[in-house]
């Protein structure tokens, strides 16, 4: 199962330098942060379903993904709503 | 090995939910709320991928396997054989990739007399098979696939023995034929062990005129027992890595291979092949 630890690993990772490096930043956004998180993970995600994953690891991958993505969207709208409205 | 991703799964969910929720109510941190989120992502991929899993244990797997490997090491060791094996494409064996095992009792050691000899047994079709089985049919002449022994030539050792071997089987896997080049060749090889097995973390290939160099790194060091084990079947049918590195290539260039060279040091294992035409 080590591919499988190398994912979850890596994406622990990625999470971590980005939470402290936003936090270096002094940023107090969540979205941002949600959105940074979103990026890293997809970008993640997709360089290991790409590559030599198990086809099955796929399905729940894909699924998150997709929900991730959705949230993605979700917060890009609330964005657009917010800029708007000034 | 399911249980422990799920109950890792579970926790970093858990544990992320508490810490968002905390964070964001009570002490107002943004930075704390994002790792909550990050925790409780990281959680949900644990529980995904501990349902990826087959749930047939390793110790099920290799009783399985080992029973399978005993089984045709007895039948090698029945018929004395010295050759090493020849993987046969499917397209060579009415779509069932196999392992041919030529039974003369000398080695042979030359690349030309291997040929020879698969020559008269793809030309010498009517003489395929010893009735192992009831049936007369004239079909099942043509069937070499399905026979076990393998009759080509007049003589008591003209005979070979057709095997299936890990090698065969993991051709299942494949989505796709591969392409008779190192790039493809390559990568199949990576997707069955890295992707599908999981037991090695590089391979490389590189063609050196009729000859194949597979170079496979980073084979975990708790299959020792079996991936680097000296028996017999392994001296005939190769190591499971290079019985897989075979079974593709064979598959890939269309012609038989056989497995020249076949060692492995710490974690790393190198095998030569040899395309026959």
């Amino acid at each position: 199962l080590r591919i499988y630890n190398k994912f979850i690993i890596s994406l622990a990772l990625a999470f971590s330098l980005v939470n402290i490096l936003l936090a270096l930043f002094g940023q107090d956004d969540l979205l941002l942060y949600y959105n940074t998180i979103s990026i890293a993970y997809l970008v993640i995600a997709l360089f290991y379903t790409s590559a030599n994953l198990n086809p099955k690891a796929n399905i729940p991958i894909g699924i998150l993904s997709a929900l991730i993505f959705f949230g993605f969207f979700l917060t890009l709208g609330l964005k657009l709503y917010q800029i708007a409205q000034l | 090995m399911m249980r422990s991703y799920i109950i890792l799964g579970s926790g970093l969910v858990l544990a992320g939910i508490a810490i968002a929720l905390f964070s964001y109510i009570v002490i107002d941190s943004t930075p704390l709320t994002a790792i909550g989120l990050s925790t409780m992502i990281l959680g949900l991929i644990s529980i995904g991928l501990a349902y990826s899993r087959p749930k047939l244990s390793p110790e099920i797997c290799m009783l399985i396997n080992k029973t399978g490997v005993k089984n045709t090491l007895a039948i090698l060791e029945e018929f004395e054989v010295s050759n090493t094996a020849i993987y046969l494409p499917r397209n060579m064996m009415n779509e069932h990739a196999k392992a041919l095992i030529l039974l003369d009792r000398e080695y042979i050691a030359d690349k030309k007399n291997i040929e020879e000899k698969l020559s008269d047994i793809f030309s010498a079709r009517y003489e395929f098979s010893i009735p192992l089985h009831n049936s007369d049919s004239p079909q099942r002449f043509k069937e070499i696939s399905h026979n076990l022994i393998i009759k080509y030539g007049n003589g008591p050792r003209d005979m070979a023995i057709a095997v299936t071997t890990m090698g065969n089987i993991s051709l299942d896997f494949l989505k796709r034929k591969p392409e008779p080049t190192e790039t493809d060749i390559q990568s199949a090889i990576s997707y069955i062990l890295t992707g599908i097995l999981d037991i090695a973390k590089g391979v490389k290939v590189h063609f050196i005129d009729t000859k194949i160099k597979v170079t496979v790194s980073g084979i975990e060091k708790m299959n020792k027992e079996i991936f680097q084990e000296k028996t017999l079947y392994s001296q005939i049918l190769g190591s499971p890595v290079a019985s897989i590195a075979a079974a593709v290539c064979s598959e890939a260039l269309g012609k038989p291979v056989r497995i020249t060279y076949d060692t492995s040091l710490i974690t790393t294992f190198s095998v030569a092949l040899e395309v026959l035409s």
